[in-house]
Formats: structure tokens, C-alpha cells, sequence
């Protein structure tokens, strides 16, 4: 409707356009204000911040009173002793979370839709959304706990004839442990938008199918997933624009010197030295490098996905 | 109520309390002035200053003799802002400061009306960095004992947000100058530059250790052992915590494997976990060979089982103190109440303070937990102060002799009487007898003054722990003096250096890389996860070194320097 009327008025200049579709359809402008409000205030506003990423910051002096020093900050990153380190670390979590983690909703959405009785259904979903409202600091007490050597996990370990140790003074099981749990804490509230992708699938489709006489799991392959694929390529380009933000919350709490050489990653880097050490213009160098990765990763997605599978964001 | 504060020169600071028999400064003074004016040896207030080093940033600021200005002063009607954050347990006093009895009672003796404002006890730090970034700055600002303005105090003051208070003070705070005047003192009150910036909490006298290594008394007790003084002797007693008690973890060590607080065990070998002082010079103890055998040690124990085998994974202890796993920590004096009524064997639980141990016997260790003079909650006054002086004097009020009875005892005849010279609390504080029933540990925040910058007799609260049970044996003050005397704290640099804001950001960038590699190395060489041996060692060293520890170490020897120049 809306692209119509506008194919219909090409000829009138762009203010006129937007007067006459703004009269149209203020109702829908007027809803669009807080949005582009919260845009503007909250992440567009802020970005001046970015600057005390070349400063000495003084939070006395403030962003334009601070003494500047060019790429101090950053070739002091570069240079650390834990570069390398952390953003291999965070790297490597990170993929091995949008391997395990990422289809994991997915294929929960499959099997959830496949459910018929609606009070089973409604139970499981709920029981899964549950752990994604648990607080990150519960979350990480309950994994040091579960993971001591008297914890539940090791209970199991020693029941079955294995040997009892603290999992988490051994980094070479940090990654499952993060995964894991990452995995426990997101799969049921990740298949939400799935399960709407999937309800949005014309029924016709599933009828045809089953008198062309495929059964329920072609019917998964052929119908449901394709269905659901432009979903899922959005959502995957949107992970990549994150891959290098490893949420910080969940490690800082589960962390040790024992296992930092596999557990630290750019964000706990960040917050030691941001918050702990108080070195704001190096922390702010930090964390525009991550972005700039980021931004790299997302377009770099956007790019393949638009020549590969015609889904992209823009 | 200002006596002239001579100090004799042939005398310690330490010599002269012991002779006032500990008491407040005012009755030093008071003894001294007698005792040199019948010497006839009249020697001006900081003539003492004269043997110390000779390139003095500034003149110190004596105590005044002419107080005209300071009497001439009027400040009653007058109406301060104060920053003044509260912790948690304050928060169930009440909701502001100002509704403390102490501050009303301040209040009608100064005629000063002040404002409290706090931010949420959560993120103090935070707080306090938006305030400083803020333009909107209270008259006065106090910092919380952690909280530190970045580039320090001569920072804040080029940047125009601390007053420099030298002139003032020396018009308008006789009684803080008074209560600094000791040169040792009086270096830790002023910045490297010669500014007085702040009004800090002073102590009549300085605090013995409160915190070092103690055991399960009961246990040696049963097992018929003493309390171990040298390294051996703790090894024999944790090896018999574990092989007769089938302790699990018969030592508790912190979790990044020291103790860099008081710096049990590794000041055997005469190192500690940070920057220390070895006659002048400025070394780094992890990269001293002291630490390796500090290492090697901690490894051996940790292989026989002796200490915790889950201890990095470890913010908190107190479960395995309660469950009787551990048999020997470090900790503070007050803590073992709160463990003997969590603790499954409440009725037998006991703890003994042992001295900070040694290699040979009754060698003293050079490191352990210090306190000082010049207390935390340095209270500074704002650029914003449109009337200084009234807040300088307004400050300057509680060193007094009447604020030191009112702000550590209250009010005579109600919280206190005064038994042979001596101020002792009634049951008003005794037995929560006070309108609101609060208990001490509240009550000393209502009724007196609990932190912030006043003249404090620390000994004062020691009462609450007469007639436990758990000090029935060993005294809370035997705690702290057998702590206190195993050691002689002579290797520890003093807590007031300040860095200049470049080294502080270089200082900066290399100390959080070099913190993070020791804690990590420290807890792989105890464990077992990396072997210690010459290469490995000489790897780590090497490592450290090109991380700049070297740099490091040169800008806090310039700073010990210029401390010590004061």
C-alpha cells in the first residue's frame, strides 16, 4: 500500500513526498519518535565520549579539557603483553558460541513446533524462557558452586567412577563450561522469533506437501526451514556484528589467575582497566578497536549474505 | 585549649607516647611543655624538622600563635554543602547524614548548618568521578579510603577543583595543624609539593596490626601443640591439622596465592606481593628471589595437601572456617565472632592470633599489616566554596579537645563518665540503652562519629570486645600486639606516596599487566600447573622485565623520594 502511493508521486520532490505521507500516516511517524529518540540520545549522543579514546582523560577536565596523545592508547594495546592473548580468547569463544549456541534455538524452534499438545508445549517453552531472567551474578555463583569439587557435577563425576577436581582450575574445560552454560541460559528464549518466523509460514504449503506424500521430517527440511531462513540469516548477521563482544558479566564471576590464560577476554581487559585501574582513555581505545571489529565482522556478513542468499539488512 | 606542641629532640614520636601514657595529643603537649620549660630548653615547633633531609618542598605550616583571625571568625548562622557517602549499614541509621545526632549536636555547638549529600553505597568510586568531572561540586567533598582523585591531590588542585588550604589552615585550623605537628605526620598530611589539601581522620596514636595469621585454638589445644612462630612449625602443625584432624584444607590461602595484605608467610623471605622499601631503595617483591623460595614453599605445601587444593576458585573462605575444613588463615580480630556463631562446632570453636611467622626463631619479619596517623576519609574543600574559611574553621572544629570528647564519647553524664581521668562508656553504648537501641557498631555512627575527618581515639570501641568468650584467653588487644610485635612493618612504603599524573598513566599501563602475570604465574607455580624450576623462573623474571617493571619501579622510587623530601 504505502510503496504504491509513493511509486505514484516520483515526480514530486522529496519535502512534498514526506508532507503529504507524513499527513498520511502520522500515526505511525508519531510512534517512530521514541525510537528515534532513544537512537539519538542514547547511542548516537554518547559517541562524542569516543574522543578520550586519543586523551589522557581527566574526568576533572572532562572531554574537552583533557590533555590529547594521538594513538598513545592504542599502541599501548597493541603492545601489551595480553594482547594477543585476550583476543584470541574472545575470538575463540566467540565462535565456538555461534556454533554451538546459535543453532541451538533453532533447532529447539523445530522441535517445539513439532509439539502438538499445547500444554506440554506451553510448560517446556516456559520452563526455558525462565533461566535467561536469572541475574548474571546468580548465574555465576551457581557455576562455581555446581563446578567445586564437592559440587554437583563432580557428584555425578565420582558416581560414576571418575575422580573429583575442581573444574574450574583447569582452563582446558573453561570453554564447555562457558558454552554450556551460555547454551542452558539462552536456547529457549532465542527460539521465540523462530517460533513467530515459523507461525508465519502459510499452512498451504504444509498441505501440499503432505499430498506430494512427504511426512513430518520432510516437511521440517523443505518447508519449515526455508520458511524460516531469511530469519535466520538476519539473526546471523546481527551475531557477527557482535562477534567480538563476549558477554564480560558471566566471566569476571567465574574467573581465576588459573585459568585467565583461556578465560580473559577483551571486555574483563576492558573493565580492569576502565574500572579497576581507572585508565578511562585507554579502556575507551579498548573498546573502539572491539567496535571497529565488529563493524568489520557485520559488514563483511551483510556482504556475503547479499551476494549468497539475497537476505541482507540493507 | 592550644598548648604549644614541643616535641624534645632526643625523643621518638613512639618514646613520647608511651610517656603521655597514650593519650590525646593535647595532654602530650601538655606533659611536653612541662617537661622542656623546666629543661629552659624553649625550642620552636619544627625545629625536629631541621635533622630530617634538607631540600623541603615547602616551609612546614606550624601551629599558629596568633589565632585573632581564627577567634575573629564568626561562622554561626552559615550553611555548608557536604559530600559525605554512606555505607550500607549507614543506610539503616538513616536516610542523610544530617539526620545523625552527632552532626545536630555539631550543629548547635558551631551554629553551622551543613547539607549531607550521598550517593548510593554501591558505586562510591563512580560517584565520586562524576562529581569531580561534574561543574556542579558541593563546598565540601569527603573521599571515601579507596577512592583517589586521579593524578592525586596536586592534580585536583591544578585542576581547579581541590583548594589549596595552607593559608587558610594556618588562620582558621589550629587545632588540625595542631594534631598533624609531628614531622612524621605531618609528611603523611601534605602532598609532595608542600599542599595541604585536605582534613584527613587522624588517631590519637596509630593502630597496632589488626590483621594478621591466626589458628584454630581448640585444635592445637587437642593436639597439644603451640602456637607456631617459624616456618617449620607452622609446617608441623598444618601436617597435623590434615593427617590427625583430616582437615581438608588445613591453610586457607587467598585466592591469587598471597596474602597482600598482611603478607603472611612470604615475609619469612623477606619479600611481599607489591613495591617495598629495602633501605631506601625501591624493589618489586615478585621478581626477588625471595619470592621463588616464597614459591617453592607455597608449592611443596600445597603438593603434602596442606593448604586449600581449590583456593583460586575462592572469593570467599568463610565456609570452609565454619565447616572445620581449615585449621590456620589470615584474617582481622573482630571476624572470629561472626565464625564461632556460623560455625558447626560453635562450642569448641576458638582462635589463637599467631605471630607473623620466620625462618629462624625469633627473627622479626620486616612486612605486616601498618596503620597510620593520618587516617582514610580525607576531606577536601571545593573550588565551589564561596566561604572557605567558614568550612576550614567548620572542620577545624572537631580536633578540638571538646569535638574529641563529644565526636568519640558524646556527651558526659549520658554515654560517658570520666573514671580516673578517663572517659568509659555507660550502658548507653554498653547495653544499647539509647533511645534508638541501637547496638555500637550502628550506634557509633548516630550518637558519635563513625568515619569522616575528626580526631579518633580508635581504642575506644576495643570495650565491645571485653568479656567474650573468644577473648577470654587472648584479648583482642593481645591480637593485635602479637601481630604487631613479630614484626617490624619497616619494609612497608609509606601509604601517602602520591605519583604525578604521567607516571600515574604509565605506571598505569605497566602495573595491570604485570598484576595480572604475577597473580597468574604465582597460582600455576603453587598448584603445580607450571613447574618451578631455573628456566621457568628466569622465563617469568624475564617476562616481568619486558613488561617495564623496571620503569615501573623508577617512578615509585621518585615518589618514595620525594616523600621522604617533604
Amino acid at each position: 500500500m504505502a510503496a504504491v502511493s509513493v511509486r505514484q508521486k516520483t515526480s514530486l520532490a522529496i519535502g512534498e513526498r514526506f508532507r503529504r505521507d507524513f499527513r498520511k500516516y502520522w500515526a505511525l511517524y508519531l510512534m517512530f519518535i521514541p525510537v528515534l529518540a532513544y537512537y539519538i540520545v542514547f547511542c548516537y549522543f554518547p559517541m562524542y565520549g569516543v574522543l578520550i579514546a586519543f586523551q589522557r582523560y581527566s574526568p576533572a577536565r572532562g572531554v574537552f579539557g583533557s590533555t590529547w596523545v594521538g594513538l598513545d592508547n592504542f599502541q599501548n594495546f597493541f603492545q601489551s603483553y595480553y594482547f594477543l592473548q585476550i583476543t584470541w580468547n574472545t575470538f575463540r569463544l566467540s565462535l565456538e558460541d555461534l556454533i554451538f549456541n546459535f543453532p541451538s534455538s533453532i533447532i529447539f524452534a523445530l522441535l517445539i513446533n513439532e509439539v502438538r499438545r499445547t500444554w506440554f508445549k506451553k510448560t517446556v517453552q516456559t520452563i526455558t524462557y525462565l533461566p535467561y531472567f536469572i541475574s548474571a551474578v546468580v548465574v555465576g555463583g551457581l557455576i562455581v558452586d555446581f563446578t567445586a569439587k564437592e559440587g554437583l557435577i563432580n557428584n555425578f563425576i565420582v558416581f560414576f567412577g571418575g575422580e573429583a577436581k575442581n573444574l574450574l582450575m583447569d582452563s582446558s574445560y573453561f570453554d564447555a563450561i562457558y558454552i554450556i552454560s551460555n547454551i542452558w541460559q539462552g536456547f529457549g528464549y532465542g527460539s521465540i522469533i523462530y517460533l513467530g518466523a515459523i507461525s508465519n509460514i502459510n499452512s498451504e504449503l504444509y498441505e501440499a506437501a503432505t499430498i506430494d506424500g512427504a511426512g513430518r521430517f520432510r516437511q521440517t527440511l523443505h518447508v519449515t526451514l526455508p520458511g524460516m531462513a531469511p530469519t535466520i540469516v538476519i539473526l546471523l548477521i546481527l551475531r557477527m556484528g557482535s562477534m567480538l563482544s563476549v558477554g564480560y558479566e558471566k566471566i569476571l564471576l567465574i574467573y581465576n589467575s588459573q585459568i585467565l590464560d583461556k578465560a580473559d577476554v577483551i571486555s574483563t581487559f576492558v573493565y580492569r582497566k576502565g574500572l579497576i585501574d581507572a585508565s578511562y582513555g585507554y579502556a575507551a581505545a579498548v573498546g573502539l578497536f572491539n567496535s571497529v571489529i565488529n563493524m568489520i565482522f557485520l559488514v563483511a556478513a551483510n556482504c556475503i549474505s547479499r551476494k549468497v542468499s539475497e537476505t541482507s539488512l540493507w | 585549649m592550644l598548648k604549644m606542641l614541643y616535641l624534645p629532640v632526643d625523643k621518638t614520636l613512639e618514646e613520647v607516647i608511651i610517656m603521655a601514657g597514650k593519650k590525646p595529643y593535647w595532654r602530650i603537649a601538655a606533659l611536653l611543655a612541662a617537661v622542656v620549660m623546666a629543661g629552659g630548653a624553649m625550642q620552636g615547633c619544627g625545629n625536629e624538622e631541621q635533622t630530617s633531609s634538607a631540600g623541603n618542598a615547602t616551609d612546614p605550616i606550624s601551629v599558629p600563635s596568633d589565632l585573632s583571625d581564627y577567634e575573629a571568625l564568626d561562622i554561626s548562622g552559615a550553611t555548608l554543602t557536604y559530600w559525605f557517602p554512606m555505607w550500607a549499614n549507614e543506610a539503616e541509621v538513616a536516610q542523610n547524614v544530617g539526620e545523625y545526632e552527632i552532626y545536630k549536636r555539631i550543629e548547635e555547638k558551631t551554629g553551622v548548618h551543613v547539607e549531607f549529600t550521598s550517593p548510593p553505597s554501591t558505586d562510591i568510586t563512580q560517584a565520586f568521578m562524576t562529581l569531580v568531572a561534574s561543574k556542579d561540586l558541593p563546598d565540601i567533598i569527603m573521599q571515601e579510603y579507596y577512592v583517589e582523585y586521579p593524578g592525586g591531590p596536586d592534580k585536583a588542585i591544578e585542576d581547579g577543583v581541590y583548594l589549596r588550604l595552607n593559608e587558610l589552615m594556618e588562620k582558621y585550623a589550629p587545632n588540625y595543624l595542631a594534631a598533624i605537628s609531628d614531622p612524621d605526620v605531618y609528611k603523611q598530611a601534605v602532598t609532595d609539593t608542600g599542599n595541604l589539601y585536605c582534613f584527613s581522620m587522624v588517631d590519637t596514636y596509630a593502630q597496632p596490626a589488626y590483621y594478621g595469621p591466626m589458628y584454630r585454638r581448640d585444635w592445637l589445644d587437642k593436639l597439644g601443640l603451640e602456637v607456631p612462630t617459624t616456618m617449620d612449625e607452622v609446617h608441623d602443625v598444618l601436617t597435623a591439622f590434615k593427617n590427625e584432624l583430616g582437615a581438608a584444607a588445613p591453610m586457607l590461602l587467598p585466592q591469587n596465592g598471597y596474602d597482600g595484605s598482611g603478607y603472611m608467610l612470604m615475609s619469612a623471605y623477606g619479600v611481599n606481593n607489591t613495591y617495598y622499601n629495602d633501605n631506601g631503595t625501591v624493589k618489586f617483591g615478585p621478581a626477588q628471589d625471595g619470592w621463588r623460595q616464597y614459591l617453592e614453599t607455597m608449592a611443596q605445601w600445597y603438593s603434602e595437601g596442606l593448604i586449600d587444593p581449590e583456593f583460586p576458585t575462592k572469593t570467599d573462605t568463610t565456609n570452609d572456617i565454619t565447616t572445620d575444613k581449615a585449621g590456620m588463615w589470615v584474617g582481622n580480630f573482630w571476624s572470629p565472632t561472626t565464625w564461632k556463631a556460623q560455625s558447626v562446632s560453635s562450642d569448641e570453636f576458638e582462635v589463637v592470633a599467631g605471630p607473623y611467622a620466620s625462618l629462624t626463631e625469633g627473627e622479626k619479619v620486616a612486612f605486616r599489616q601498618t596503620n597510620n596517623v593520618i587516617q582514610q576519609n580525607h576531606t577536601a574543600v571545593t573550588t565551589a566554596c564561596e566561604t572557605p574559611e567558614i568550612a576550614v574553621k567548620w572542620l577545624d572544629y572537631k580536633y578540638s579537645e571538646e569535638a574529641y570528647y563529644l565526636c568519640n564519647y558524646g556527651i558526659e553524664g549520658e554515654s560517658y563518665i570520666m573514671v580516673d581521668g578517663e572517659p568509659q562508656y555507660t550502658e548507653f553504648f554498653t547495653e544499647n540503652k539509647n533511645p534508638k537501641g541501637f547496638p555500637y557498631a550502628t550506634a557509633q555512627y548516630y550518637y558519635l562519629i563513625g568515619k569522616g575527618p575528626f580526631l579518633r581515639n580508635w581504642a575506644r570501641e576495643m570495650f565491645t570486645y571485653e568479656g567474650q568468650p573468644l577473648y577470654e584467653k587472648q584479648s583482642a588487644m593481645d591480637m593485635m600486639n602479637t601481630w604487631e610485635n613479630s614484626s617490624t612493618g619497616e619494609a612497608i612504603l609509606p601509604a601517602a606516596l602520591t605519583q604525578t599524573a604521567e607516571e600515574g598513566e604509565a605506571l598505569n599501563v605497566i602495573q595491570s599487566d604485570v598484576n595480572t602475570y604475577v597473580n597468574q604465574q604465582t597460582v600455576a607455580f603453587i598448584t603445580g600447573q607450571q613447574e618451578l624450576n631455573d628456566d621457568t623462573w628466569n622465563e617469568y623474571v624475564e617476562t616481568l622485565n619486558r613488561m617495564g617493571i623496571e620503569e615501573a619501579i623508577s617512578y615509585k622510587q621518585a615518589a618514595f623520594d620525594r616523600y621522604q623530601n617533604r
